[in-house]
């Protein structure tokens, strides 16, 4: 069960619009290391994760990553609004106009629609939390490079927190992973799945 | 002197807004270190402290201003939880 907070995690208060801007940074709402994939990568991995902490790990984080979803599509949306069709033109942004007007949809930088196949829930909780390390750091890759792009204050400062969460989490998913290797015979941590018997090898 | 107390008004509900931001971000922080330190004295008492700030925040924001959250929806004759602004608008 989830309960909606009228807020963000983080303000965001645009003042300038920017298409160009907007389709840049649409891609960490539906592209491949966006929000959304975080999100779904996480919460959908908690069913076969063998420790309970790590389980509410995987809840708070998924539930966090919402929150930053929502962040995301705050900014594209504050870039965009109230759009001219000249302003659209000028911008490049009428291929994303033309389907979508000045909606919000979830899609990456070039155009692919947000897809589940760039994520993984392998019901192997080593396997999960390495996808889920590697994913934190892409989406900090990701946010490096807009910033490198960006230079309006209100539209970096967002992007800077939410820059900095991506550092937070890859170190509780470190923790994470030490401690479901804990529980494991440490000569093997990577030989079988701790979440399915591994009577196939006999 | 309307419009004082309206200009006050406004800076005072930023400010509890405001409070409400800082002290749920703490205690967002603070959920992730617990989860994977549950028996760290310090993070249990700094929680158990911002714990206390935001609730009378949130309590004082919900009666002033209307709710942020929707189990804390009192009616009077009219459901205010649809009552703009939504977080995504900005405040610009």
């Amino acid at each position: 069960m989830w309960s909606y907070e009228k807020r963000l995690q983080f303000p965001v208060c645009i003042t300038e619009r920017n298409p160009k801007l907007a389709q840049v940074i649409m891609s960490q709402y539906g592209g491949p290391d966006g929000e959304i994939n975080a999100s779904l990568r996480y919460l959908s991995q908690r069913y076969a994760m063998t420790n309970r902490k790590v389980a509410g790990l995987l809840t708070d984080i998924g539930t966090e990553e919402l929150a930053h979803m929502e962040i995301v599509g705050a900014i594209v949306h504050q870039l965009t609004k109230d759009l001219t069709p000249q302003e659209i033109m000028e911008g490049g942004f009428q291929n994303y106009y033309v389907d979508h007007t000045l909606g919000v949809w979830p899609m990456a930088a070039g155009g692919v629609p947000n897809n589940a196949n760039q994520y993984q829930s392998k019901g192997d909780p080593i396997t999960d939390l390495i996808e889920d390390m590697a994913a934190e750091q892409k989406a900090r890759t990701t946010y490096d490079n807009i910033l490198r792009l960006i230079h309006d204050h209100d539209v970096c400062e967002p992007i800077k927190f939410l820059r900095k969460r991506e550092i937070i989490h890859f170190q509780r998913f470190g923790e994470a992973l030490r401690m479901i290797q804990e529980e494991l015979d440490s000569r093997n941590f990577y030989a079988f799945n701790p979440a399915f018997p591994a009577d196939f090898t006999k | 002197m309307e419009g004082d107390v309206n200009r006050m008004d406004g800076s005072s509900r930023e400010k509890l807004f405001s409070v409400i931001e800082a002290t749920s971000f703490v205690m967002d922080e603070l959920r992730l270190f617990l989860d994977t330190h549950p028996t760290d004295k310090g993070a249990l008492d700094y929680w158990s402290r911002v714990s206390k700030v935001r609730n009378e925040a949130v309590n004082e924001y919900t009666r002033c201003y209307g709710p942020i959250e929707m189990y804390r929806v009192e009616n009077d004759n009219h459901w205010a939880w649809v009552d703009g602004p939504w977080p995504w608008e900005g405040r610009g």
